[in-house]
């Protein structure tokens, strides 16, 4: 055997996957931002967690990913896509593109996501928990609810979230964070 | 059978199974390289002389293994201060590997310390979260005295820091122990009282791991064992405890249901039941017993056809074919909740059947009917909730509690049903 | 459902079945702290192009590939063993992956062996150490070397716990496609693999779970897959009853239809699969007359579900068993003859086979009742038994 015929392969890259989830995923950080400031059940989620508070979600082994913590004001923040340098107290990481994509086209619901071992959780458990319950409401407000409806287990009725509500507060959200503020 | 779109399962751990099991405990630390074991248990095992016979066990043999320490002060309520204080007495001793014998409490004790020693670590906490422990650990053979948590059979070992009022939880399929020690004589002496809710704990897993979002081929057929062997030996042994081969049976019931629950999670059961033991310190099977009809019962409109599959190996073929498909989940929970009246009885009323019934050894009422907010609350932040099939918030944990606390059925007018999901039109 | 007094279950891999399945080798490497794997792969793989599907679907991970060998032939060599390790050291590989067929398990097992024990192949003697992380990832050309804790490397055959692999992959992207024949013949051999565990095996309810799920994976699928073997839910859940079967034969004595087959298997070469499920049906029929043993009315339920189980009289379930099987194995007349006179094997070959096996099973049986077998199987006639 001539060992030069079986050369080193470096697997390659699939950038159209890379760039939907590093979009999808800068909205949803700033988007989690925004609804905490905004939705009074998301900014009571936020204040029960402590106050070093920092999560990331993300996809493994290199990113994207975003990182939402809580800033000196003890409010919520986006911090920016990047892992490096900051202390987190809680990490969400899907085990690879592929799984992420079938997670954030809505192809596998969130919950059907944790059933099927996509996530691997570090940290906290019970923050996970509130995180989750954050993620549901921001996806409410973000997306038309034929999409949200295949992400959570339930969509609210009128009567846990008005019309109203959700309406207005998906106008204020999305102009948040696309701003930023 | 559903072919599951993806699932992953793994159960590493060498099971013996046997009335003479413990006599193997040498050759499978041979088998491990091993030959300094340390004993890790806790007072009320060693007190009634199952360390005895393990070390008896050991002596008998023929190859060279000597036990470095035995370690028998594991509190029921165990953390991080005991795991570093055995870990310490590990390698003083020079030990090699660690037999666990006990409940709960002894085995993650047990998973902690061998992280520790094995890692060569001073801090426990750089180990929590999935994914962080990268290498073997040294052998773990573990013996369980309890039939019911099946904690041999999972990866995963629960850690509190009390100082900082936290309960860290580890997993990784490296905690899974090498091997499993099932042998009659370690459950024999346990009293009726604690051999029904252990059981049911185990019942539990194996019907939560069967009707559970992440269900899979084989944790549904461990699952089905689980429940048969139980249906099969539970009572018998209520009444005869000394009964070998019913209590091998329920040991082998408690691993195939540890199994289960450890490849598929579990739902609101535990989600509840977590709480109930945070909040008012009910012990684990006990709050297990009482909320599993209520949990199958909720999930009905989404998992009803799963249910009902649980009547054969709850009641039996031949009850089974002459119940017609539709009538079936209710008839499984039915038989749950009878189960429970039939242990209460043969337990001459120790096993509780509702929440409210729940006293302590001075007869004092564990949950008072205030603290079901609180019970609520705590239970939303369990992370077994993301398995449950159906969304469960505040609202929904409080009338469920409130239904379990009072030994009502659940209103299933009050259930906020997301899209049906059940292959059976539930009959009510 | 009583069990045996005393029994032992192990099965150390780890299974990850389903939909991009195989996009999780990085993580579960990375388990192992380990990142640049040697992979072995055939011939027959690398037609089929599992190696380009493989090597993309680890596109964005941080992996390298250490080097990729598709060139293993149909039976593991020694000589090629040997090359594969030097190949691993040069160049500083972690781990070892195999694709396809049980040629490059084999391979692949030997080569892991002769790293860790720093033997040669043929002077290992036993094994007693963790091994270097192997992965297996099924194909339609595996069989249950991918599950079981042997190895057979120019017909030395070792068997150590230590040699199941850590975990093993179905992906959709892998076991779709093949023949009717290639079908029926990796399915039927799994069947009769998990039904002779379950039959001449103890009362062991943790590789029972492992039977039921195989049988009843085989039965609802068998048919759709050999009909369409592009259909995904089908090839994913024959593909697991193959680990299945493979776990549960580990853990139990060999069954005599599969003894028998293996052994003609070796002298006439005909597929292991077929031979074994002509036979198996005799063989049932042969145990279940003994007062020892029998066969397990459960089997039936894994084969026929709940409600058809549940409708049988109890004491008519062990011939339904039977029944069924032999109905099965006449479904698929292309591809599988009903006797082994029709397979065209020599009848000599058969006779000698007899003698041979009272030695190499556990369960008692003489040469006169395996020749009985062998005989109702060769015409498939039901009053020789």
């Amino acid at each position: 055997m001539r060992i030069e015929n079986y050369p080193e392969i470096i697997p390659g890259k699939n950038p159209f996957k890379k760039i939907y989830l590093a979009i999808f995923l800068w909205i949803t950080g700033r988007a989690i931002q925004a609804a905490a400031r905004t939705d009074r059940v998301v900014k009571k989620e936020f204040e029960m967690l402590p106050d070093d508070f920092m999560l990331y979600l993300g996809v493994s082994p290199n990113g994207p990913g975003f990182v939402v913590g809580k800033d000196s004001n003890g409010k919520a923040k986006y911090m920016g896509a990047k892992l490096k340098g900051k202390s987190i107290t809680l990490k969400m990481i899907i085990k690879n593109i592929e799984a992420a994509f079938l997670v954030f086209t809505f192809q596998e619901s969130t919950a059907v996501g944790f059933a099927h071992d996509r996530f691997m959780v570090s940290g906290n458990l019970d923050e996970a928990c509130r995180i989750g319950r954050v993620l549901d409401i921001v996806e409410i407000y973000l997306l038309p609810k034929i999409i949200t409806k295949l992400a959570v287990k339930r969509y609210p009725n009128w009567k846990q979230m008005s019309p109203i509500r959700k309406h207005v507060g998906r106008v204020i959200i999305y102009t948040r964070a696309i701003l930023g503020f | 059978m559903d072919t599951q779109k993806y699932y992953e399962f793994c159960t590493r751990v060498k099971t013996i199974s046997g009335h003479n099991s413990l006599e193997e405990i040498p050759q499978a630390l041979m088998d491990l390289n091993a030959k300094s074991p340390m004993i890790i248990t806790d007072k009320g095992v060693s007190a009634v002389g199952l360390i005895q016979l393990v070390q008896d066990a050991i002596k008998k043999s023929k190859n060279k293994i000597e036990i470095k320490v035995i370690f028998d002060d594991v509190p029921a309520d165990s953390d991080i201060t005991t795991v570093n204080e055995i870990a310490k007495l590990y390698k003083e001793k020079g030990c090699d590997s660690i037999i666990t014998v006990g409940g709960g409490s002894p085995m993650d004790t047990a998973k902690g310390v061998n992280i520790l020693v094995s890692e060569d670590a001073d801090d426990l906490m750089q180990f929590t979260g999935a994914g962080a422990i990268k290498r073997r650990l040294n052998p773990l053979i573990a013996i369980p005295t309890t039939s019911g948590t099946g904690s041999e059979m999972t990866l995963v070992a629960v850690i509190a820091d009390h100082s900082k009022n936290k309960k860290m939880a580890f997993t990784s399929y490296f905690l899974l122990p090498d091997v499993a020690i099932l042998d009659s004589r370690m459950t024999l002496t346990l009293p009726d009282f604690l051999t029904a809710p252990t059981a049911m704990d185990a019942l539990t897993h194996a019907c939560e791991a069967y009707t559970c979002l992440a269900k899979n081929p084989l944790s549904d057929s461990a699952a089905l064992f689980a429940i048969e062997l139980i249906r099969d030996n539970l009572l018998n042994v209520i009444k005869k405890p000394k009964d070998a081969n019913g209590r091998l049976a329920l040991a082998n019931a408690s691993a195939l249901a540890g199994i289960a629950f450890s490849n598929s999670m579990v739902g609101m059961v535990h989600t509840i039941g977590h709480a109930i033991g945070g909040v008012c310190h009910v012990p684990h099977g006990v709050a297990m017993s009482i909320l599993l009809p209520y949990g199958l019962e909720y999930n009905l409109h989404k998992t009803g056809h799963l249910t009902g599959e649980l009547l054969l190996p709850l009641a039996g073929s031949e009850k089974f074919a002459a119940i017609p498909k539709e009538l079936r989940p209710l008839k499984s929970i039915e038989i749950i909740r009878q189960l429970n009246e039939d242990l209460h009885k043969a337990t001459g009323g120790r096993h509780s059947r509702f929440l409210s019934e729940v006293r302590n050894r001075e007869g004092t009422q564990m949950i008072p009917k205030d603290k079901i907010r609180d019970i609520a609350l705590t239970a939303q932040n369990d992370g077994s909730i993301f398995y449950n099939p159906e969304e469960l918030d505040l609202e929904d944990l409080i009338m469920v509690i409130e239904a379990a606390w009072e030994g009502v059925p659940i209103d299933r007018k009050k259930i906020k049903m997301s899209k049906e999901t059940s292959k059976v039109k539930i009959k009510i | 459902m009583k069990l045996t007094e005393q029994f032992k279950f192990f099965n150390q891999a780890k299974i990850i079945s389903g939909n991009k399945g195989l996009n999780n080798i990085p993580v579960e490497l990375d388990d192992y702290n380990a990142s640049k794997p040697l992979i072995i792969t055939d011939k027959k793989s690398v037609e089929k192009k599992f190696d380009k599907i493989f090597i993309k679907a680890l596109s964005d991970s941080n992996l390298i590939i250490g080097a990729l060998y598709g060139s293993v032939s149909n039976e593991a060599k020694i000589a090629e063993v040997r090359e594969l390790v030097d190949l691993y050291i040069a160049r500083g590989c972690d781990s070892i992956i195999a694709i396809g067929s049980e040629s490059s398990m084999n391979t692949a097992k030997a080569v892991n062996l002769m790293l860790c024990e720093k033997k040669d192949f043929l002077e290992i003697k036993d094994v007693n150490q963790n091994l270097k992380p192997l992965i297996g990832i099924l194909t339609i050309d595996s069989r249950d070397t991918f599950t079981t804790d042997i190895v057979t490397v120019d017909a030395r055959t070792l068997q150590s716990n230590y040699l199941f692999p850590n975990v093993v992959i179905i992906d959709p992207r892998m076991v779709k496609g093949g023949s009717e024949e290639s079908v029926v013949e990796r399915s039927l051999l799994a069947l009769t693999q998990s039904i002779e565990a379950g039959t001449y095996g103890v009362n062991n309810p943790m590789n029972d779970s492992y039977i039921y799920s195989a049988n009843q994976y085989i039965y609802e699928n068998i048919k759709v897959l050999s009909k369409n073997r592009q259909e995904t839910e089908a090839a994913v859940a024959i593909a697991n009853a193959v680990y299945m079967a493979g776990v549960a034969f580990s853990n139990a004595p060999t069954g005599i239809a599969y003894a028998l087959a293996k052994e003609i298997h070796k002298l006439t070469g005909e597929s292991i699969g077929k031979v074994a499920a002509i036979i198996l049906p005799h063989a049932l029929r042969w145990i279940n007359g003994k007062k020892d043993n029998g066969i397990k009315d459960k089997i039936l339920q894994s084969l026929i579900g709940i409600e058809g189980y549940a409708k049988t009289p109890s004491e008519k379930r062990s011939i339904m068993v039977i029944d069924e099987i032999e109905n099965l194995i006449k479904s698929f007349p292309k591809s599988l003859p009903s006797n082994l006179k029709d397979l065209k094997l020599q009848r000599y070959i058969l006779e000698n086979i007899a003698n041979i096996i009272p030695d190499k099973i556990e369960y008692k049986i003489t040469a006169k009742e395996c020749l009985a077998i062998i005989d109702a199987a060769w015409s498939s006639e039901k009053e020789k038994v």
